[in-house]
């Protein structure tokens, strides 16, 4: 696998967006991590001048979506990146507070592919991972296991 | 003149009887008479003859010597005057052969002479006398004529005597008639005067249980026996009819009865003249104490407000037109001027030939109805205004509740899990530089975090459930309670020891998930609360409510309660126990009640402290 690995978490709570690279970080699988905090910054990466001057085709891997965000909500996010050709086929993990959440099932419907309930710990990412078949994910992210010759995200 | 067939008949009997048996008798009595007469008069005739002939042959031998002597004269008149001991003989001459008178004798005292010559032989009556001539024959030779002359007193003194007897014999026959007619006429008269009278009496009182005796076999006992038959026939008639009658009388006395009782008002309109008969009630709607003179149709429309009259009156034509039902409902002003609704329904009526067109029906006052109705109708109009004022306040409040719902699921887990996260990345982190009770405090805020977590995952789903949507499904009670309890049990101990005692379960109808979580609350209850119990003993089965319907019931030899809190044990966070002893939000009961008042059903529980607790609940829907 030669593509660079590139996760991209949508979430505005500082501590819950902590906790999260921390469980990921200590599987070592944080090192191609994008943080944004709202959902326009998200279809901006998308969307946006940014993603015009990545060069073309550079998709990240994986989406963490949270829902409940400042600007654009994360239900509009997923609609609008089911509604492009280009992000039509990037795997997005929902990201909630209770599996018990009324949004959970109508995410399902807007295209999302899995979801995690909220703190995320490294336990029930790798579970939805492996729902969504990115095993490989996984591996590459295994301590120890072989890496991209990439710089790690300094802390 | 009909004086004969006007007569009563036993005059006409007594003319006819005695009419009959007179003319008889007279005409009788004058055929004897006359022929008596006739036969009188020949023999009169005959007798005459007889004498003037002895007299002519004793006579033949003067008259013989008659030219000779003057003594034969004499002798001659001799012979004549011996007549005189016939009184009727009046005069008596013998004549010669040449027809001179040679002798005569008139009787004393007559002064009819004798003809001087002979007439023509024969007998004939003159003057009311016997005239004969006859000749005097000796040895075949005529030799004179004799003549005699005779009164006819015999035969008219024979006559007068055959009358007055003809008289007398009438006159007793006539008696003996009449006598015997009045005897006859009685024998007649008398069935036929019966069954007059009796006719005259029926047709006077009208009592046709009267009969006629029937005293002869003839045609009057024939007569009488049908005029009794007639009577039975009409007495029979009569009587059904009477009962007719007074069946008609009673319906009619009924529906009076129910008109006035009602106040409903009956009329019938003559289509040809729209004249009105009505009864009293009728006029009373209207506002008139007592029935008018005359109504018609034309007054009815008059009282009828204006702005309903037109409708009104098409109507009318429409169902007259059509021979149809007219029914109307309209508002009329009363002759006290008070506005009144009215309710009519009419039916077309005619006769056989189709003469006599009507519209015959009843009227009611209908505003205590139509007052009614309006209260009925302003009522359920503020009712829905109130409902829909309601239902949006209600919708308000369900959106705030879950407006609320969301923030506590999203905001109030948040920190939660910061406080959570970040204890253990202390732990994690700095947990080596922390002594033990540090690192239990830290144990304590993470445990006390997710308990939290929990509570607020309950209240959530507790708050969700008014807004799930009910599928009502048969649900096999028996085989989700096994389930449910298999699945409990599987979670516990294994050294734990329950003694589960499931009864038939009759099905019931719900929305299957929701029964569930009722099972699993219920049921998951019994389990807890039977901790340290050795056997734990749990029954699970049903007994029947007051109409009939199923109770269901677990019951289990736990912890049991205090009735006096039983009120609480339904409430959302009311707890009976203490988290130490057995664990628990306090809010799956509160869910269950929920449930079981979404079905419509009831739940309620008994219990004794450390002696067991029982909940009951019903589910109403049947089984389809």
């Amino acid at each position: 696998m030669n593509r660079e690995l590139e996760i991209l978490l949508v979430e505005d709570n500082p501590a819950d967006a902590e906790l999260t690279l921390r469980a990921l970080r200590r599987h070592r699988l944080a090192n191609r991590l994008t943080h944004v905090v709202d959902g326009q910054a998200a279809l901006d990466f998308f969307f946006g001048p940014a993603a015009a001057a990545r060069p073309d085709g550079t998709m990240p891997v994986l989406v963490l979506l949270d829902l409940k965000l400042p600007k654009v909500n994360g239900k509009e996010v997923l609609r609008q990146l089911r509604a492009d050709p280009r992000t039509l086929g990037v795997p997005v993990i929902v990201l909630t507070s209770s599996s018990a959440d009324q949004d959970v099932l109508e995410t399902y419907h807007l295209g999302a592919n899995s979801y995690i309930v909220k703190p995320v710990e490294f336990e029930n990412f790798s579970e939805a991972v492996h729902q969504l078949g990115c095993d490989w994910l996984l591996l590459a992210g295994q301590p120890g296991a072989a890496r991209p010759a990439t710089a790690e995200t300094p802390p | 003149m009909r004086v004969f067939p006007d007569m009563p008949i036993r005059h006409k009997l007594r003319v006819a009887f005695l009419g009959t048996i007179l003319g008889a008798l007279l005409l009788a009595c004058g055929a004897f008479v006359i022929y008596d007469v006739i036969s009188f008069r020949r023999s009169l005739v005959n007798n005459l003859v007889v004498i003037t002939d002895a007299l002519g042959k004793i006579s033949t031998a003067t008259l013989r010597f008659a030219h000779e002597t003057e003594a034969a004269r004499a002798d001659a008149e001799e012979t004549l005057g011996a007549l005189s001991f016939k009184p009727s003989v009046l005069a008596c001459a013998l004549y010669t052969e040449d027809g001179a008178l040679f002798a005569s004798y008139v009787k004393p005292g007559s002064t009819i002479p004798v003809p001087e010559t002979p007439a023509s032989d024969g007998s004939r009556f003159e003057n009311k006398q016997l005239v004969v001539f006859r000749p005097v024959i000796l040895n075949g030779k005529r030799i004179g004529t004799i003549h005699l002359r005779s009164t006819l007193d015999e035969l008219n003194q024979h006559f007068e005597s055959y009358v007055v007897i003809s008289a007398l014999v009438f006159s007793n026959v006539s008696l003996l008639a009449f006598a015997l007619s009045a005897a006859l006429r009685h024998l007649i008269l008398h069935p036929i005067l019966t069954l007059a009278e009796a006719t005259r009496k029926i047709t006077g009182q009208r009592d046709y249980s009267l009969r006629v005796p029937e005293t002869t076999k003839d045609e009057t006992g024939m007569l009488a026996h049908a005029f009794n038959q007639m009577l039975e026939g009409i007495q029979q008639r009569e009587s059904a009819l009477h009962s007719a009658n007074e069946a008609l009388r009673e319906t009619e006395e009924r529906l009076n009865f129910a008109l006035n009782k009602s106040h409903t008002g009956g009329w019938e309109l003559d289509l040809a003249t729209h004249e009105v008969e009505r009864t009293p009630e009728h006029d009373r709607i209207f506002g008139y104490e007592t029935l008018r003179d005359r109504w018609t149709y034309a007054m009815f429309l008059n009282h009828v407000v204006p702005d309903d009259r037109e409708d009104l009156d098409h109507r009318f034509q429409e169902a007259a037109a059509n021979r149809s039902e007219w029914s109307f409902e309209c508002r009329i002003r009363r002759t006290d001027g008070e506005e009144r609704w009215i309710w009519g329904v009419a039916e077309y009526q005619t006769d056989e030939e189709d003469s006599h067109p009507s519209m015959a029906g009843i009227i009611q006052d209908i505003t205590g109805r139509k007052l009614a109705e309006q209260e009925i109708r302003d009522l359920n109009t503020s009712l829905e205004q109130r409902v829909r004022e309601r239902t949006a306040q209600l919708a308000a409040a369900n959106q705030e509740l879950e407006a609320f719902s969301y923030s506590v699921s999203h905001d109030l887990r948040a920190p939660l899990r910061a406080v959570d996260g970040f204890s253990r990345m202390v732990i994690e982190d700095y947990g080596g530089r922390l002594d033990e009770e540090g690192r239990r405090m830290l144990g304590v805020v993470r445990s006390e975090t997710q308990r939290m977590g929990r509570l607020i995952d309950d209240l959530l789903s507790f708050s969700r459930l008014g807004r799930q949507a009910m599928q009502i499904e048969d649900i096999d009670m028996q085989a989700m309670a096994r389930e449910v309890f298999d699945e409990l049990v599987a979670q516990e101990p294994p050294d734990r020891k329950i003694r589960l005692e499931l009864g038939p379960l009759p099905p019931a109808r719900g929305t299957a998930t929701m029964i569930r979580q009722v099972w699993v609350n219920v049921i998951g209850n019994a389990i807890k609360f039977t901790q340290g119990r050795d056997p734990a003993e749990i029954e699970i089965g049903t007994a029947t409510g007051d109409s009939g319907e199923p109770v269901y019931y677990v019951k289990d030899n736990g912890a049991g309660f205090d009735m006096r809190f039983a009120d609480k044990l339904f409430g959302v966070f009311q707890r009976l126990h203490s988290a130490e002893e057995f664990p628990g939000t306090g809010v799956g009961l509160a869910l269950v009640q929920r449930i079981i008042h979404r079905h419509g059903g009831r739940i309620w529980a008994e219990g004794e402290v450390n002696r067991g607790a029982t909940f009951h609940f019903t589910l109403p829907h049947p089984p389809s």
